[in-house]
């Protein structure tokens, strides 16, 4: 049974997922994880420049 | 729209849903729905409106501001593929792209679009300001609903109307830096919205048989070709109008106003040569109209900062 999983290629909703589906699959989560690590350092940045100068000069 | 078509458009997508029950799309394939080369002329556009318009931009919210509009213009690239996939299989220029090719899922690119679509929206109210983030949003509605569900397939006007989307970019850059919308922004808002049919009608007279074959009226398949090479001359001799508006009303100046005249007598030009062009060689000077409209516009964009800069 464990051999058959090893050697029959992994089938979910008709779709056979090779080996190169699942490379693809795992590039695209990749560029997914990048694009939305650069969109909250973009929102962290335009934070800092909105606040610009009061970050310093906030109440204790 | 026949009933018959209407059927056959469901079948279509039925399909186009059996052969591709699971996204098997790659990260290039997203890229695609987004349109990257009609992208590339909207962040081009609203960069000149931000950079026209008055006041000082810090370049971080300028950046932030100008990626912003790329990924809603993408956005709604990505909706308008969903909701086109049925003609864009018919069609040789289209049959290619992620949806009706299987590798990206109609509901794949309708989530992506959605999801994109709210995302831009919302970050450009937060990092900038509402009156972009608004203008955004009715460029998005526009493009993905006004024109591709309902313009596009119900009449030869599908363009001049649908123009409106693409003619709104540098007036998002211009919002985006002043917090305001002039007169100058509307007349780049214009300028883009006349240059639009002459290109795609140039465009749709070598791609006739595509548009026939996909039931889309445009206008050389409802009007015929004589017609639309009437309108394509018409539209260039308002465009050359146009473009000269910024020098005439006094906010460019003479370096503007000479190259504008230069390009747009080319283009008039070129437009009147395709009328008047015989049968056998109208699909070639077509094809150099419609190459050259892109590079016209691309060039005025480019005349109007430096002529800003140069101060003449």
């Amino acid at each position: 049974m464990s051999q058959d999983k090893d050697t029959k290629p992994d089938v979910k909703n008709d779709t056979v997922w090779t080996e190169e589906l699942l490379r693809e699959r795992r590039k695209r989560a990749s560029i997914m994880a990048v694009a939305l690590l650069a969109f909250i350092a973009l929102f962290f940045w335009v934070t800092l420049v909105k606040l610009g100068a009061n970050i310093a000069n906030r109440p204790l | 729209m026949s009933q018959t078509y209407k059927e056959a458009h469901k079948e279509t997508l039925l399909k186009m849903q059996e052969s591709a029950s699971t996204d098997v799309g790659s990260a290039a394939d997203y890229i695609a729905l987004m349109k990257p080369r009609v992208m590339s002329l909207v962040v081009f556009t609203a960069l000149v409106g931000l950079v026209m318009a008055p006041g000082d931009m810090h370049p971080v919210m300028a950046v932030a501001a100008i990626l912003l509009i790329a990924v809603g213009a993408g956005a709604s690239a990505a909706l308008n593929m969903w909701y086109d996939a049925d003609i864009d299989a018919v069609m040789s220029r289209t049959q290619n792209r992620p949806v009706p090719s299987g590798r990206v899922t109609a509901e794949g690119a309708l989530t992506f679009g959605l999801w994109v679509s709210g995302l831009s929206v919302l970050s450009m109210a937060v990092m900038i300001n509402y009156l972009s983030a608004a203008l955004l949003a009715f460029t998005i509605f526009f493009y993905a609903v006004i024109y591709t569900m309902f313009l596009k397939r119900r009449t030869a006007q599908n363009i001049v109307i649908g123009g409106a989307a693409g003619a709104l970019p540098p007036v998002i850059g211009w919002a985006a830096a002043a917090n305001s919308i002039s007169i100058e922004p509307l007349i780049y808002f214009a300028i883009i919205f006349f240059w639009t049919p002459p290109h795609f009608w140039a465009l749709a007279l070598i791609k006739n048989d595509d548009y026939q074959a996909a039931n889309v009226p445009m206008l050389p398949v409802t009007a015929g070709v004589k017609s639309t090479l009437s309108q394509i001359v018409l539209y260039a001799f308002v465009l050359f109008g146009v473009t000269m508006l910024p020098f005439t009303l006094g906010f460019s100046g003479l370096f503007y106003a000479s190259g504008a005249a230069v390009l747009g007598g080319i283009f008039v030009a070129m437009c009147l040569a395709l009328a008047l062009a015989s049968d056998k060689h109208r699909n070639r000077l077509a094809g150099m109209t419609f190459a050259y409209s892109i590079f016209y516009l691309f060039l005025l964009f480019v005349l109007l900062p430096t002529d800003k800069v140069m101060g003449l």
